[in-house]
């Protein structure tokens, strides 16, 4: 056991440093923070351009009475009214007017308002155009005791509550709300890829120079796979517990910033942090398994890169590109199947659970799955661990692994066992 | 009583057709130097593997110290793979502590016995540096370093030598004679014979996976002693009586070797040379042969020949499935 911790504390120590580590742990989520500060920015302060005094107006169905006082707008233009477009656009280019509109005669069908300046226009000019459409109509209709604001948007707000668990998402947040479980599960997905690929990696690099030779004169396969898997999952999960103080400090704190109030709107509930965790140590076993078989018998680093995005990417591309099912319908086939698909499990249902409730018999059934999947895959990786790790640079088939994974007591191979036996049996 | 290092009975190995290593019995005795010689592809490797528990014989017995191999007996062996290497991009006195923690050794106590080792080694103002930044001879002492830092009871180099220039093999040759002293057991495998034939105490030799030559080096070459002796000066040598024929000593570079009728005897030979005025000698010794000599007698054949042989069957045909098909059995170009 012993041997199993001085090799987990030696994967964690020497992968830390790693400039690869870093950048992964610290630069990408980094990047991933700075382009969300810059769209809350963007969208919180808007670059305000200068108002307009002289609107033009052709009111070609007799909607809008331009004298008709109306309360509560917020414009301050004055209106002038013109018989045709014609006679506006002549005092447009004569420098009269900033710019003008037209209700055209079949605005009542169709509701289409040409707007024509050759200036930048503030961008509530639109509002204001249509708080005085609607002040008309309802003047002429005898609304009174309705306020203009109410008249333009009736329902404001709204907020649902989940009653199964209690959380509470209002309107206003609502994009926020569906975009932190995407986020939240990108991270866990991210420090599972990471720390999957320096599993890898470490053993392709500990074969090209050849200080495995001395590794399994001094430990077992079992021990120094058990080992690098212990120190890189403690790895991943130090990565984790960085990123999530960050967001606790970030939503404590952030809103408290005025273009980063937005940030008020995001819950990061519990039960999506248990279940990430959850979820994502068992995928990240799962993925162990198969990039330490992949490690093993891939010849270089480019080799198991490759090997690498056939493990990996099956279990973020599906739920990415479909994101949108997972949005409307969380409970759905699709999202339902990819949550119980074992590459797919960690990244779907993390955003399941995010989305929407997820009823716990799936929760259940799903990491049954995904466990049982990971002990197979284990017991495998284990054969093919032992048999490839003294065997350099050869090409493997398909058959020939599951030849070794079907053989009942496997050993190492080395190019010797394996060309003799090969060469005999052809 | 002495126990034995290594001690193995009838091993053999089989690779589909092709026996690596073929009843093969021999022992290794505490505090000696034992060579493992043979030419290339004679079954050295796949010897040591199985000594070392990564190969196991299909039949035959194997026990180091009297026992079965176990993870506590790994602890007493040190092992210097042919093929070798470090971890290039960690510090090498880390590289050090790392494999010293993993042969049971306490972090303190594995630097400690690192540092002292790069001390005697010349290496020590260069713990720190990165295993990447030394050169090749550099890496081989540290990782001959490595090989005893756990202080074990029994070494196994495997072409200790390769790629070390003189000075530095004559320090690791030093090194290698220290632990003997110490009663360390010491196996050489080599396939030059040269290089262990002056520090050896006993010798293996192997060609075919067979067992060709197994003995003390010393009795090994009395065995195989040529009736005859080396001279070098001047006189008519054939005229002597004893002497059979006369040739060019093959691993000397003025000598002339001698060989006797089997009458004759070294004393007698000397003696008339002595006595006659037309003979001057500067060197006279009794004729040994080197093991590659011993070899070829032994054997039938010369090493070149095998290794030519060796190395022709490893670049042909030794594997058409895997060669042709790449993963998943698509074929690769």
């Amino acid at each position: 056991m012993s041997k199993v911790i001085q090799i987990a504390i030696r994967e964690y120590f020497y992968n830390i440093r790693k400039p690869a580590f870093l950048f992964a742990a610290i630069g990408t989520p980094s990047m991933i923070v700075g382009m969300w500060i810059l769209l809350f920015a963007s969208v919180a302060n808007p670059s305000e351009r200068p108002p307009v005094s002289q609107v033009g107006m052709v009111d070609l169905v007799g909607i809008i009475d331009p004298d008709l006082p109306i309360e509560n707008t917020e414009f301050s233009f004055t209106i002038t009214s013109y018989p045709d477009e014609a006679s506006a656009r002549a005092d447009l280019d004569a420098g009269k007017i900033e710019v003008y509109f037209v209700l055209p005669s079949d605005f009542k069908q169709f509701g289409t308002l040409p707007i024509y300046t050759y200036r930048e226009l503030p961008n509530d000019f639109q509002y204001n155009i249509r708080q005085l459409i609607v002040g008309n109509i309802s003047a002429k209709s005898g609304i009174t005791d309705l306020p203009l604001a109410r008249l333009m948007d009736p329902v404001v707000d709204t907020t649902y509550t989940i009653l199964n668990t209690g959380r509470t998402i209002n309107n206003g947040g609502i994009v926020f709300s569906f975009l932190a479980p995407f986020f939240f599960s990108l991270l866990f997905w991210l420090a599972m890829q990471t720390t999957g690929n320096l599993l890898m990696n470490g053993l392709v690099e500990e074969k090209k120079n050849r200080i495995i030779e001395i590794l399994v004169t001094t430990v077992t396969p079992a021990q120094l796979l058990l080992g690098k898997i212990i120190g890189l999952g403690l790895l991943g999960l130090t990565q984790i517990s960085v990123w999530v103080v960050v967001t606790i400090l970030a939503l404590t704190f952030g809103p408290q910033i005025e273009f980063l109030s937005g940030l008020s709107n995001i819950q990061l509930p519990p039960e999506m942090v248990v279940a990430g965790l959850l979820f994502f140590g068992l995928g990240y076993l799962f993925n162990a398994g198969l990039l330490a078989g992949a490690g093993v018998i891939a010849g270089n680093e480019q080799q198991s890169n490759q090997y690498s995005a056939f493990i990996m990417l099956p279990g973020y591309l599906p739920p990415v590109f479909l994101i949108v099912e997972f949005i409307s319908n969380a409970n759905g086939p699709t999202a339902t199947l990819l949550s119980m698909i074992p590459f797919t499990a960690p990244f779907s249902m993390v955003m399941r659970i995010g989305f929407g409730v997820v009823p716990i018999e799936q929760i259940i059934i799903s990491l049954a799955i995904l466990l049982v999947s990971t002990i197979i895959i284990s017991w495998a990786a284990g054969k093919v661990f032992r048999w490839g790790l003294l065997l350099y640079g050869k090409k493997v088939n398909l058959r020939e692994l599951l030849r070794v994974v079907g053989s009942r007591k496997v050993s190492y191979a080395t190019s010797a066992t394996l060309s003799e036996s090969k060469g005999a049996e052809a | 009583m002495q126990q034995s290092a290594i001690s193995i009975e009838h091993i053999s190995k089989t690779y589909g057709t092709f026996k690596a290593v073929d009843d093969l019995s021999f022992e290794v005795n505490r505090g000696e130097i034992f060579a493992m010689l043979g030419p290339n592809g004679a079954g050295k490797s796949t010897t040591i593997r199985m000594i070392l528990d990564i190969l196991r014989p299909d039949t035959g017995k194997i026990a180091i110290f009297g026992e079965k191999i176990s993870e506590e007996l790994k602890h007493r062996i040190g092992y210097l793979p042919e093929e070798r290497g470090l971890y290039r991009e960690v510090p090498v006195i880390e590289v050090m502590t790392y494999l010293g923690t993993l042969k049971g050794l306490a972090r303190p106590e594995a630097q400690k016995r690192g540092m002292r080792l790069l001390e005697q080694l010349e290496l020590a103002d260069k713990a720190k540096k990165k295993v990447k930044e030394f050169s090749k001879g550099m890496q081989q002492k540290v990782q001959f370093a490595v090989t005893i830092l756990h202080e074990p009871d029994l070494i196994i180099v495997d072409e200790p030598f390769s790629g070390l220039d003189p000075v530095n093999t004559q320090l690791i040759k030093n090194m290698v004679k220290e632990l003997r002293q110490k009663g360390t057991a010491i196996v050489m495998s080599s396939h030059e014979m040269f290089q262990v034939e002056e520090m050896a105490d006993r010798l293996l030799m192997v060609n075919r996976g067979k067992l060709a030559l197994y003995g003390a080096v010393d009795e090994v070459r009395k065995q195989y002693a040529i009736h005859g002796i080396i001279v070098e000066g001047q006189g008519d040598w054939s005229a002597l009586t004893g002497v059979e024929s006369v040739e060019h000593a093959s691993n000397s570079r003025n000598g002339i070797l001698l060989r006797l009728k089997p009458s004759a005897t070294t004393d007698s030979v000397l003696t008339e040379i002595a006595s006659n005025h037309a003979y001057h000698i500067t060197k006279f010794e009794q004729a040994v042969p080197s093991l590659n000599d011993i070899f070829i007698a032994v054997a039938g054949e010369r090493l070149e020949d095998i290794e030519a042989e060796y190395k022709e069957k490893l670049s042909t045909g030794t594997n058409p499935v895997v060669k042709k098909r790449g993963f998943l059995g698509r074929k690769a170009k």
